[in-house]
């Protein structure tokens, strides 16, 4: 199967310099719709879902391969292979962000700047570290994942839906942006929420732009100090957005402060 | 209706509206609620002021609001049925239900989100039934699945809408092809319609038919089978669909009816010595005058007698799990030459040979003993006069062997399997009327808790050979 139909990969724009966007846990590549149109005139953009979400081939879902954010990353890597992407820039929210610097430490010639928005590292608090949860919340937390199952079903959804036929059914149903395999979602969260990644963030060769919002109750305003601090060559950004998502609520913000990054 | 008086109506309907009514600005912050909203959470109006609403989320509540919740209500301009929890004021979890519409400027940018609030505590104790009941479904579904009895249901009349495993075992008939044709089609004693008169009688009544009776498989062969047919009904009482549990007890039957048969065999076989016995005293009694033949006829025939109670009780006791030998070492040369010694006859003459002087088994002398004097004699009855038989005995450095071969009649092949089943009699056997079907059901149990094997080869017309292997005893490992 190849990388572009595993990833739904989409590539429009007129510059020569790709910018690969890669969305957070919850939704897909739709996130990125206020923000992309910025960049078309002077790079490559290259949109695409991680398997699980969105539109990506949800056969090529390996339970064993995504168990860890490496998984993902090696993704990345292969969708850069597949179509030539060299010294380019890398846009990742959330979870991606860090999926982001995971590739770039593994293959450096993919990216020179990397923007991260809303990066953490690790979501758990532990005795000098604050991540903002605690072990309990993320346990709480994967529970929730049961009760909406977005894009699958309306009413009783977690309890009717059986687990044959899933992917047909999903595009005659609500909230299809954030559509997710219940299954894969879930692992998806652990994944994200249990993983442990300070420890690479001095590894990054590429410069890096911390994008940090507001009030962000995911990624907390320590946790992105603590990402600029630990990344060997980065710039820190607060932004006047509140919330987890600027590239959605804040678009006009977000894309000043990427032009403002980028050489 | 007044223009002033519709406008207070829609307020009191707003306010107090079965479900909670929320505005919030794009980043959350609560810009209204009505009052069923602050009543559910227990807050006072003022408690509202300046607060957001992911403050009143739990905290995946919160994680799920940034990332799913608050993305997707920008994308779509809606979103429908998401579940949440509202911490009321008190700390207790209240399962929500929200709608929320995105409202924007004239440029398209976000001003203000709508949102219906439903109590989900209901639902969510629905939820919680229906998983509990579908786990509770699975799980029986699994048992009907991969249960060894045939469970089937049907509609009022009949036809096959359900077919497990079970039944595709035992009526022959795989589940496309049953499912849709007649139940009765299988079962030749509720053909008609006036066969099944009585038990649609007790069905309709709401009482469950239990019958023993027979079943026709696909491939037209007739098995014996008990059925258990239950009624379902509807709300007014009416047959709505019956299920059906059919077990297939032909081995039962074959078992019932070979016992009824040795129950025959073995007073048949009783009486014969008795009758003897019972003729040669008259005899002596008539002519008041001791006979020595008569004496010896007697004996001989209280010594089968004998015989025969012994393996019953040795039967019966191998059936009830108590047969238990004893074990010391035992020479298995001599044991069998003792056997051959007590059965040599001029009509059978019997051959030994001997590879070894002498094999020790841990074991018991008399069985083992038995073991021997059954295959012997078994060999004897099925051997033309004068046909001489052979005793092989042989050893390797763990095993001890003994064949034992006839030139008799032979064994069909296809009674091979069975020979060494209780009561069974092969055809030969049966029509000559000879024994009670126990020797060789005894003889193998024997040699079973020796730990050896018994094996036979042979062909019809020329003769058999039983083959009898146990494990040698050492006294010492060297």
């Amino acid at each position: 199967m190849s990388v572009r139909t595993r990833n739904n990969v989409k590539v429009s724009g007129q510059g020569t310099r790709a910018m690969v966007f890669a969305h957070g846990y919850g939704c897909d590549q739709n996130m990125w719709r206020f923000v992309t149109p910025a960049f078309e005139d002077d790079y490559q953009i290259v949109l695409f879902d991680h398997v699980g979400a969105g539109r990506s081939d949800l056969t090529a879902y390996d339970r064993a391969k995504y168990s860890s954010l490496d998984g993902y990353a090696s993704d990345i890597i292969e969708i850069c292979a597949e179509l030539g992407i060299e010294h380019g820039v890398f846009v990742g929210h959330s979870v991606s962000a860090m999926i982001g610097v995971l590739a770039a430490i593994r293959a450096p010639q993919c990216f020179d700047d990397l923007v991260l928005i809303g990066p953490s590292p690790r979501y758990i608090n532990d005795d000098t570290y604050l991540g903002g949860f605690s072990e309990q919340d993320i346990r709480e937390l994967l529970e929730f994942q049961d009760r909406n199952y977005l894009g699958w079903s309306g009413t009783l959804a977690p309890v009717i839906m059986g687990n044959a036929d899933r992917p047909e059914l999903a595009d005659e149903l609500n909230n299809s942006f954030c559509r997710t395999d219940p299954d894969i979602a879930k692992q998806f969260a652990a994944v994200t929420f249990l993983s442990d990644n300070r420890t690479d963030l001095p590894k990054l060769q590429a410069r890096a732009l911390v994008m940090q919002c507001s009030e962000d109750a995911i990624a907390p305003l320590q946790v992105g100090e603590y990402v600029h601090r630990e990344l060997p060559n980065s710039e820190f950004v607060l932004l006047g957005a509140t919330g987890h998502c600027p590239h959605l609520s804040h678009p006009d913000e977000t894309i000043a402060a990427i032009k403002e990054f980028l050489p | 209706m007044s223009g002033e008086l519709l406008r207070e109506s829609l307020e009191d309907l707003y306010e107090d509206a079965p479900c909670g009514y929320i505005f919030t600005l794009p980043d959350g912050t609560i810009a209204r609620v009505n009052n069923t909203f602050i009543a559910w959470t227990g807050y006072t109006r003022d408690e509202f002021d300046a607060a957001r609403i992911q403050d009143l989320l739990t905290v995946p509540g919160r994680i799920f609001y940034e990332n799913q919740y608050a993305p997707l209500l920008r994308m779509q301009g809606s979103i429908k049925e998401v579940s949440f929890d509202l911490r009321c004021k008190d700390g207790h979890r209240l399962p929500i239900l929200v709608n929320s519409i995105l409202r924007t400027d004239a440029d398209g940018k976000p001003t203000l989100i709508a949102s219906t609030i439903f109590d989900a505590t209901d639902r969510e104790r629905y939820e919680q039934e229906l998983r509990i009941a579908r786990e509770r479904a699975e799980q029986l579904a699994t048992i009907v699945t991969v249960a060894n009895d045939a469970i089937v249901r049907t509609t009022p009349d009949g036809t096959i809408e359900t077919w497990n495993r079970g039944a595709e075992r035992l009526f022959g008939a795989g589940q496309p092809d049953a499912v849709g044709r007649m139940l009765w089609e299988f079962l030749p004693a509720f053909r008609t319609e006036a066969d099944r008169q009585i038990i649609y009688q007790e069905l309709r009544a709401g009482r469950p038919v239990y019958q023993d009776t027979a079943a026709r498989r696909a491939d037209d062969s007739q098995t014996d089978i008990s059925i258990g047919l239950m009624p379902h009904a509807g709300l007014l009482g009416e047959l709505v669909a019956i299920s059906a549990i059919i077990r297939d007890i032909s081995e039962r039957r074959a078992l019932e009816r070979l016992q009824q048969e040795f129950l025959a065999m073995t007073s048949h076989e009783l009486r014969h010595p008795l009758t003897n016995i019972k003729g040669q005293a008259q005899l002596m009694k008539r002519r008041e005058r001791y006979s020595e033949r008569s004496v010896d006829a007697i004996v001989e025939q209280t010594e089968r007698l004998g015989r025969l109670i012994d393996d019953l009780l040795l039967a019966s006791l191998i059936e009830a799990d108590r047969f238990d030998i004893r074990r010391e070492p035992v020479d298995l040369v001599r044991e069998v030459s003792q056997a051959v010694e007590e059965l040599q006859s001029a009509e059978h003459p019997i051959v030994t040979e001997k590879a070894v002087d002498s094999i020790l088994i841990l074991g018991d002398r008399q069985r083992l003993g038995q073991v021997i004097s059954n295959l012997l004699s078994n060999a004897m009855k099925y051997s033309p006069e004068g046909s001489d038989i052979t005793v092989r005995i042989d050893a390797d450095a763990t095993t001890a062997q003994v064949d034992i071969s006839d030139r008799g009649v032979g064994i069909a092949p296809e009674d091979i399997p069975n020979l060494f089943k209780r009561f069974y009699r092969t055809d030969e056997a049966a029509r000559n009327a000879k024994g009670l079907g126990l020797g060789l059901y005894i003889t193998h149990r024997i040699v079973h808790a020796h730990d050896g094997t018994i094996t036979v080869t042979s062909e019809v017309g020329s003769g058999s050979t039983f083959s009898i292997s146990l494990p040698r005893y050492t006294r010492a490992p060297r």
